[in-house]
């Protein structure tokens, strides 16, 4: 009996040692602080270890990230500042990504750092933000990011859409303020 | 295409074989779509590419110290549900032990907490002492108490009321005396051959002296009996009132 809880504590701490980075990097890009998404990791984390036996040992990463979000959403969500849904109603209609500029985006964001890519992506609403985080950073499928957020898939691309469109107005104002993008260059800069 | 949603999912690999076939056409034939998709791919390779892995080692080891938390708590709890009737048991056999040792530790003795209860338990039961002089007081002193060693000298103080009853198993005997400075109280206690919470007099070696209710008192023990003499009065004094009661 005592041999079977040492191997469960081993087999969880292996799994859960590997997707670390991912759960650290996601409660950080959801809390945006330091403090908060630490908090939260280990929270999460020992929350899973207490589930662990309800596990269906299908996706680990998934099933731990889903607890993450839903930690965030329970604890963290109420207090944070900044960027929420904002007015974008997710059934809205969204112009087409790419019309602001001739100049192709490989060219316009090319000077940008990971950490301007960072603060832009701070600056994306939650829900857009997660799913844009968990496709993009974290290389789930649809199917997964819906398990995890808890909504359908048609929810998840339109999010995701939305997201990266948000995204991308957030990089190009960067890109202009910080003179990597020519004035002329821009035609309808929002 | 409502919002170029296909064309991030085409983007993302989860489009089926034929969607994928619808996209692809589209795409050399639209080219509003085409730059959609070219700028969807773009942004997720910048994102991809220039985002950062974070650094958690540190977490990562908080964490395993919040899993040794757990696991201990989980391991007292598991303990505790376990062996919780048997714990019980011990400790209801613990608690009688305690009590029936303490009972026969300490059923010849009483606390001075306990006469403060004794005397504020007989108040209530207070009885005129004779007052007629030629009655002997020290014979009567001795008749009330059932046998206390109390000495023929007795008559130099003036009783001036008594109670008497049955406390903790223990009969006792109060009786208050008057004289010139005011009231002095006896409580005797029958079966007691120690009062805890007091210590030696000093200069009368026959005495232990303390306080009860905030009153000073002597108190001593003779042939089964603890005898205690309580008033707003110098331990000193007291001991010489004492002196007289016994007959010393």
């Amino acid at each position: 009996m005592l041999f079977g809880r040492r191997n469960t504590r081993d087999a969880f701490e292996r799994q859960a040692e590997k997707v670390f980075p991912s759960v650290f990097g996601t409660a950080l890009r959801l809390t945006r602080s330091r403090e908060d998404a630490e908090d939260l990791a280990q929270e999460a984390i020992v929350r899973a270890y207490d589930a662990y036996e309800r596990f269906d040992g299908t996706n680990f990463k998934a099933w731990i990230l889903r607890i993450v979000t839903n930690l965030y959403i329970n604890r963290y969500r109420q207090r944070q500042r900044g960027p929420q849904m904002g007015s974008l109603d997710e059934e809205g209609v969204l112009e087409p990504m790419g019309d602001e500029t001739d100049v192709p985006d490989r060219q316009l964001f090319d000077e940008l750092v990971g950490e301007e890519i960072e603060e832009a992506l701070a600056r994306v609403p939650d829900d857009f933000r997660l799913a844009v985080v968990l496709s993009d950073i974290e290389g789930m499928s649809y199917q997964e990011i819906a398990d995890i957020t808890d909504v359908p898939i048609g929810t998840v691309r339109s999010r995701l859409a939305r997201g990266r469109a948000m995204l991308r107005k957030q990089l190009l104002a960067y890109a202009k303020r910080e003179g990597y993008v020519k004035e002329e260059d821009i035609i309808d800069l929002p | 295409m409502k919002d170029h949603l296909d064309l991030h999912a085409f983007a993302d690999g989860e489009l089926s074989a034929a969607e994928r076939a619808e996209v692809e056409a589209r795409l050399k034939t639209c080219a509003v779509s085409s730059k959609t998709f070219e700028s969807v791919q773009n942004l997720k390779s910048v994102v991809g590419e220039k985002v950062e892995p974070v650094t958690c080692l540190k977490t990562w080891a908080k964490c395993t110290e919040r899993l040794d938390e757990l696991e201990k708590r989980r391991k007292a709890e598991r303990f505790v549900s376990k062996y919780a009737w048997s714990m019980c048991a011990s400790i209801a056999l613990m608690i009688g032990f305690v009590g029936v040792f303490n009972r026969a530790a300490g059923g010849s003795q009483v606390a001075t907490g306990d006469v403060a209860r004794m005397v504020a338990g007989l108040s209530p039961l207070s009885q005129r002492a004779p007052q007629d002089r030629s009655v002997d007081m020290s014979q009567w002193l001795r008749d009330v108490s059932q046998g206390a060693p109390v000495g023929a000298q007795a008559n130099a103080l003036q009783p001036v009321s008594y109670s008497q009853g049955v406390v903790d198993n223990r009969f006792v005997t109060i009786v208050n005396f008057q004289d010139a400075s005011g009231q002095v109280s006896l409580v005797i206690v029958k079966g007691a051959e120690r009062v805890d919470g007091m210590t030696p007099q000093v200069g009368r070696s026959s005495y232990n002296a303390g306080q009860i209710d905030q009153m000073n008192c002597v108190s001593w023990t003779e042939r089964g009996f603890s005898l205690l003499l309580v008033g707003d009065r110098p331990h000193e004094e007291l001991g010489r009132i004492a002196d007289t009661i016994r007959g010393q």
